[in-house]
């Protein structure tokens, strides 16, 4: 092995691990392609990229593939010389695929080196012929994830056929095992027939087998002898149309089967001729394999890139719902900040409280003052009601609550909709329930309001260091500098209009003069002001806790490879390549 | 079900599910109903049967053989037709038809099909659907959707390819009452070989969802099962039945796309009790009625009250008409609504309470729906909220709370000035006789009552009386203004109750009925 295969190998594996840590779970728009061309990519390392790298003279595989009822059984039967693979009219026939190799191949095709998801099934060639009809294994559904290993020396050296399931069966696994077969393939024995050969299916296989540049012989089965060659003309033409005018076909006209249910061997001679050609033929075989190797090994870097460019999508997507989740719940924090900063939170019955408490609008006021005050007390001591100061706080506090608990849910309501309307949303959120605000969201509103008072009643303390402000703010009490500084806090930008000014921002103006003879100016307007955006602080931060709900189902989504990862493991796998295929090949190792 | 019917239920699902189901269903309903519109308009006589296949499955063959005419040209080249070919049985009335099928090449068959002169019948002969041709196979698609028969034609190799099951027969396979099969080229077969192969396709049709599917093996070429072919498109020619059978398949098809969940028929009534509870929290019912019983029991106390001290109680402010709501400063006839702009605008926290209100009764009204039609109860209750709260603060000024005086403070305000002029009496009494012997004049007389002074009585009886008025008007007060506050919120509740119903349940109410009567036009459909 050359240091050039071993770098391409070293590349190889990035390319896988980066692969295999790829994440599309995301339904959005051609997922289900990506995921697919994904798993299709990993499988052919396995089965074919890596193993072929590693080893470039090990011998050929030549898959058989093609339509479900096309005789690709009957033809591997007959090219070998002995019924080994069932034949049938029943549809789909063939389900677990039969190897055929030389007994002096056995070492390679046994181990799990290529095809390390299939297990090997050792299949013996019984003495006395069976019909064709009844040979090999009775078809299991069970066995589909196997292959069976026939070893005869009817088989040419260093070149193993592989009967393959059908490309176009009704059986989805059957088409899944042909795909993968056709991957592993480094020669391709396309079967098709009269009936068949412009069936879309297989001339898909076909373009993707020009695509990685193949090499491929066309069987065209079970032809009419008259039309043979009008059908083999017509599809020539369709070959060359592909790209693939250089396949050689060969015809096979339809006749009838012996009582083995065996063609004569005649009429495979020219295929037979041509694989044994190739098998021995070292150069060609290298050839050929190295062929193939290059192709699929840049197939493989483009179909990296494709799942790279869904990745990218899939990120773009989590990131699009992760925006609108993010954009409602900011939507949700503005509006709170405007409700509770255009002085509309001090109308009604915070406004009513207010007024009880700094006394009566009225001319009267000071006269009544004493009066009033004395009976409230009084009429609050008797009746256990409590004293105005502490009815404006449960005011705004209740008021602040409802507008915090409203706004997280209607953001939940609103948020959970919009992403409802994504199809990839719909997906992501099919089993969780994100419609309402989360759990609690009251009670944590409740905390963040008292929180919010402590820090406010910390900062008037902190204000309140000189003694002589201390001893002010004690004869008018805590709890009044508090609930005047809050009002201050929530009619600070203004916003009222008319006659509303004169009541609820006369009134906070009143409360604004009664602190800055306690404070100062300068303090009472850093303190609203600290006071206001720690509030802001943690409405939104509650607010993130709620849009963090969906974080546990996008977060996953953008675990994994990145598109960047993916594209830069296809580019070194690339250049590794090149400096393979500009190296000669190797000296013949000797082969286990 | 009649057709009628189901078409009908149909179309009420279509017109109810718009904007609230998946926009591809309701284009799917409505290309069934258009389809079906269509074939109705057109001959009733003829039925439409067509050949559908892969390339190489011998339709055109098949056709030429139940026809027993060369109509259709079959080749060995792949894929051979490329144009739907109609055979047609009676000419009267099928232009229309095959100018709605979009079929150009038609060859009018003089002799009867089958030996029946009364058969009115076109038979297709159709592209294929699995060629490397797309076209053929939109061509097969969209006459898939309009043939009353479908016939699908299949051959011992290709009668299990993934193309055939996945993209024609399993989407059609609420069409079983107008499906049949026909496994063509057994000759290929060994013989013996066909009952298993029958079988099997008869298995893998099964499993698409065709049980009951009619399988008849043929043969084009050695003329074998071709009588049965021909004698089961007859059956279906004669019965007239298969347009209908197609169109009510259609409908069952374009049915089983939709979700019909079983709805609860009514929205729970502790659901609406707990919207009225959070609208009068919003609307602050309890506050103004408790201003209301204030009110009273202030103005009684100004009324009634004894004099001397009454006039104190005017300096405290009317608890209502800070609200905006004392009865007496606005007339009558006032309309509500313009009196609405005098009161202030409803706090971001009354707002934000009657927002909870009805997005909590939004969400149990949609409790059970589809996400469609959960997001139209959400707009419901989207727009209610646009304008509850003002027509929460316009019930509140509209309601009559009863804060109107009694006629009692009257007679108590008549016994508190006699009870003051009693006293007052005595004053100038006492006075008269103190004074009026000083500047020399005779002063009155003050006579005794059992030792007592007269008017040190009428004073002490004036001043006693009107504090004992006082505490009755006081006591009296307070009893009637408790009662005046029930009375307030109840009046209140009610007109809270009546905007819920208004302005919140019926809009709600009325999408989620809908939701409703979708899932039940889709049951009906369902049969």
């Amino acid at each position: 092995m050359t240091d050039a295969t071993i770098a391409a190998l070293e590349r190889l594996e990035a390319l896988r691990r980066a692969l295999e840590e790829t994440r599309l779970p995301l339904a959005v728009e051609g997922v289900d392609a990506a995921r697919d061309l994904r798993r299709r990519a990993l499988a052919q390392i396995d089965d074919y990229v890596e193993p072929r790298l590693a080893n470039l003279d090990a011998p050929l595989l030549a898959v058989v593939g093609g339509s479900t009822g096309a005789g690709k059984s009957t033809l591997v039967n007959a090219i070998v010389g002995l019924p080994v693979t069932r034949t049938g009219v029943i549809r789909p026939t063939t389900r677990q695929p039969i190897l055929l190799h030389a007994p002096s191949d056995r070492g390679w095709f046994a181990s799990t080196r290529i095809l390390p998801e299939l297990a090997r099934i050792t299949g013996t060639v019984r003495q006395t012929p069976q019909p064709a009809s009844a040979a090999g294994d009775e078809p299991d559904a069970t066995r589909i994830g196997s292959v069976v290993l026939v070893g005869d020396e009817r088989v040419p050296a260093d070149l193993a056929i592989v009967d393959a399931p059908d490309l176009d069966s009704v059986a989805d696994e059957n088409r899944a095992l042909a795909g993968q077969l056709l991957a592993a393939a480094d020669l391709w024995l396309f079967v098709t027939t009269a009936n068949r050969y412009a069936d879309a299916v297989p001339w898909a296989a076909l373009d993707d087998a020009a695509g990685r540049d193949v090499t491929v012989g066309v069987v065209l089965n079970r032809v009419p002898a008259s039309s043979a060659g009008e059908v083999e003309d017509d599809l020539r033409r369709m070959l060359g149309e592909r790209g693939l005018g250089a396949a050689p076909i060969f015809t096979v006209v339809e006749s009838p089967l012996d009582e083995l249910g065996m063609l004569a061997p005649d009429a495979v001679a020219a295929i037979r001729g041509w694989l044994v050609g190739i098998a021995g033929d070292r150069a060609e075989r290298a050839r050929i394999a190295g062929r193939t190797l290059a192709g699929a090994a840049s197939r493989l870097a483009a179909t990296t890139r494709e799942v790279a460019v869904a990745r990218a999508a899939q990120v773009a997507a989590a990131d699009e719902l992760d925006r609108i989740v993010a954009t409602r719940y900011d939507d949700a924090a503005d509006r709170i900040h405007a409700a509770t900063s255009d002085g509309t939170l001090l109308r009604g019955e915070v406004l009513a409280r207010w007024q009880d408490f700094v006394g009566t609008s009225d001319v009267f006021r000071t006269i009544e003052g004493w009066f009033s005050r004395t009976r409230d007390r009084v009429g609050a001591f008797l009746q256990g009601r409590p004293a105005p100061v502490v009815q404006v706080e449960t005011a705004i506090e209740h008021g602040l609550h409802a507008v915090v608990v409203d706004e997280a849910g209607g953001a939940a309501g609103d948020a959970w909709q919009r992403v409802r309307a994504t199809q990839a949303g719909r997906q992501l959120t099919a089993g969780v329930d994100l419609s309402r605000e989360g759990d609690d969201v009251a009670g944590r509103t409740s905390r963040l309001v008292r929180e919010w008072q402590a820090a406010l009643v910390q900062r008037i303390s902190d204000q309140a260091g000189d003694r002589r402000v201390k001893a002010r703010v004690l004869s008018l009490g805590l709890n009044a500098v508090t609930v005047t500084l809050m009002v201050i806090v929530f009619a600070s930008t203004g916003g009222l209009t008319g006659g509303e000014l004169a009541i609820a921002g006369g009134s906070a103006v009143v409360g604004q003069k009664l602190l800055e003879t306690v404070f100062g100016e300068d303090a009472v307007r850093r303190m609203a002001k600290d006071a206001r955006d720690d509030l802001d602080e943690r409405v939104r931060a509650l607010l993130a806790e709620e849009a963090a709900r969906y974080a546990p189902l996008l977060d996953p989504v953008r675990e994994g490879a990145s598109a960047t990862d993916l594209e830069d493991a296809s580019h070194a796998l690339e250049r590794a390549m090149a400096t393979v295929a500009t190296e000669p090949l190797d000296e013949p190792e000797a082969r286990a | 079900m009649s057709l009628d019917a189901s078409l009908d239920a149909l179309e009420d699902a279509a017109e109810l599910g718009v904007g609230r189901i998946d926009d591809a269903d309701v284009d799917a309903i409505r290309a069934v109903l258009a389809g079906a519109a269509s074939r109705r308009a057109l001959s009733s006589e003829h039925t439409v049967v067509g050949l559908f296949g892969a390339t190489g499955s011998g339709k055109s063959s098949l056709l030429n053989a139940v026809v027993g005419q060369e109509l259709a040209r079959a080749h060995v080249r792949r894929p051979t037709t490329s144009e739907p070919l109609a055979a047609v049985w009676g000419a009267e009335g099928s232009d229309a038809l095959l100018d709605w099928l979009q079929v150009t090449d038609r060859r009018h068959v003089d002799e009867p099909f089958a030996g029946d002169a009364s058969l009115s019948l076109i038979l297709l002969d159709l592209p294929d659907f699995d060629s490397v041709a797309p076209e053929h196979r939109a061509i097969a698609e969209r006459l898939a959707g309009q043939v009353d028969v479908l016939v699908w034609v299949v051959d011992p190799q290709k009668y299990a390819d993934a193309v055939l099951h996945h993209a024609f027969v399993a989407p059609l396979r609420s069409h079983g009452a107008v499906t049949a099969a026909v496994l063509n080229q057994v000759d290929l077969l060994p013989a013996g070989a066909v009952p298993d192969v029958v079988a099997s396709l008869r298995g893998l049709l099964a499993a698409d969802g065709l049980a009951d599917v009619r399988v008849l093996p043929a043969s084009a070429t050695t003329g074998e099962g071709i009588e049965a072919v021909r004698a089961v498109v007859a059956r279906f020619a004669r019965d007239r039945a298969a347009r209908s059978a197609r169109l009510a398949a259609d409908v069952a098809s374009a049915a089983a796309r939709l979700d019909a969940p079983a709805i609860a028929p009514e929205v729970p009534a502790a659901d609406r009790e707990r919207l009225v509870d959070g609208l009068c929290a919003a609307a602050r019912v309890d506050v103004v009625a408790q201003a209301t019983g204030a009110s009273y029991r202030k103005r009684a106390g100004q009324a009634t009250g004894w004099i001397l001290t009454a006039w104190l109680l005017r300096l405290r402010p009317d608890p209502l008409r800070r609200l905006h709501l004392l009865p007496q400063r606005r007339p009558r006839d006032r309309d509500a609504d313009l009196h609405r702009t005098a009161l202030p605008t409803p706090s971001s926290a009354e707002r934000a309470q009657a927002s909870l209100a009805v997005r909590g009764y939004a969400d149990a009204a949609a409790a059970g729906l589809g996400d469609g039609w959960r997001a139209a109860v959400l707009q419901a209750a989207n727009d209610a909220l646009a304008i509850v709260p003002d027509a929460l603060d316009r019930a509140v000024a509209r309601t009559d709370l009863g804060a109107r005086g009694s006629w009692w403070w009257i007679v108590l305000a008549i016994v508190q000035w006699i009870a003051l002029g009693t006293a007052l009496v005595g004053v100038g009494w006492l006075l008269a006789a103190a004074l009026l012997p000083l500047w020399g004049l005779p002063g009155p007389e003050v006579p005794l009552e059992q030792g007592w002074p007269v008017p040190t009585l009428l004073i002490a009886a004036g001043v006693l009386l009107g504090i004992l008025v006082g505490l009755l008007g006081a006591g009296l007060g307070g009893a009637i203004g408790a009662a005046r506050r029930g009375r307030a919120r109840r009046r209140l509740r009610r007109a809270v109750a009546e905007v819920a119903r208004v302005d919140v349940v019926e809009p709600i109410v009325l999408e989620r009925d809908r939701a409703v009567m979708f899932a039940d036009a889709v049951r009906r459909v369902r049969g």
